[in-house]
């Protein structure tokens, strides 16, 4: 069985610790304490990590991180990025400017988003359609960042589950592109996890 | 802070991690002090329980020069979270003492 470490992070409320919770096999572990924020519409907010685990059809085990998505807590983004083998950020398409809140998260983990892969996956584009997938793609570009951006539900465990095996499809590319012919059976994956020094790869 | 030997600052926080009030003795960054208290003490709580240990009110960190008492404080209304700060030549005891008196009268107040 083969283990890695992913991180969730992205928008205050746009469903870290709910994406978590709605795929977790174990009882998801959170530090959600009550928000005194009146600049946010939410009884409780994340200020420690929330933390889940889930196994794929193909066996492979994903210990999943949640951060806090307010910038006050960034040193939670650092400490909880050592490991990582990748990253989804949740953007909040309800907020005034989401393209700006998906800068903070992209230069908070840039060196996590330069070394693995990142999944972009934007909440409540059914309510709120603008900015399009498109705008945030081409966002992304003109900072110099390839990674997918998708429409996605957190809510639906499904959709949560297609965000993980997106994510691990990039890397297993990128494993592919720099080692040719080594990704069989996800060792280069498992290569790149042991190169950023996850304690959790286990045959 | 003039009470107990070696205490470098003294913040009050929410638990959700802004400020409320500090008492610092240099330019101590107190807004990232506080978002800090907030995630440790949150994730004290939880090692607490993951542990079942049952309820854990305070953390007390030792490092190279100093010290970190971090304690929950439950009022009716708000959770805060009272942190002190110490250098080397604080005692551990007694910061943990007059911490706790602290937070027990904020309970009050």
């Amino acid at each position: 069985m083969t283990e890695h470490k992913i991180l969730f992070s992205g928008t205050t409320g746009a469903g870290k610790t709910t994406a978590i919770g709605q795929v977790s096999e174990i009882p998801p572990l959170s530090t959600d304490v009550r928000n005194t924020d009146t600049s946010l519409a939410k009884k409780m907010t994340t200020v420690g990590l929330d933390y889940g685990e889930v196994t794929l059809d193909n066996g492979e085990k994903l210990r999943l991180y949640g951060t806090p998505g307010q910038q006050r807590f960034d040193f939670m983004w650092k400490i909880l990025s050592r490991g990582a083998l990748g990253l989804v950020i949740l953007i909040d398409n309800r907020q005034p400017d989401p393209l700006s809140d998906l800068d903070v998260y992209v230069a908070g983990f840039k060196a996590l988003i330069d070394e693995t892969a990142c999944v972009v996956a934007v909440g409540r584009m059914e309510t709120h359609p603008e900015p399009d997938l498109e705008r945030f793609t081409d966002h992304l570009q003109s900072r110099g960042i390839l990674c997918p951006v998708l429409a996605a539900d957190v809510r639906d465990s499904a959709q949560v589950l297609q965000l993980l095996e997106l994510l691990l499809l990039l890397l297993q590319l990128e494993a592919e592109a720099v080692e040719p012919g080594s990704s069989a059976n996800n060792c280069a994956i498992d290569a790149r996890s042991q190169r950023r020094q996850s304690s959790a790869c286990i045959h | 802070m003039r009470e107990v030997k070696g205490v470098k600052a003294v913040l009050v926080s929410t638990e959700d991690g802004f400020e409320v009030a500090a008492q610092v003795e240099n330019t101590a960054p107190v807004s990232r002090l506080s978002a800090m208290a907030s995630s440790l003490a949150a994730l004290g709580a939880l090692a607490g329980e993951e542990s079942r240990l049952g309820a854990c009110d305070s953390l007390v960190m030792q490092a190279t020069d100093g010290l970190i008492a971090t304690l929950q404080i439950h009022r009716p209304d708000i959770t805060l979270i009272l942190s002190v700060v110490t250098g080397r030549d604080a005692i551990v005891g007694q910061v943990l003492y007059f911490s706790k008196k602290m937070a027990q009268t904020l309970q009050k107040v």
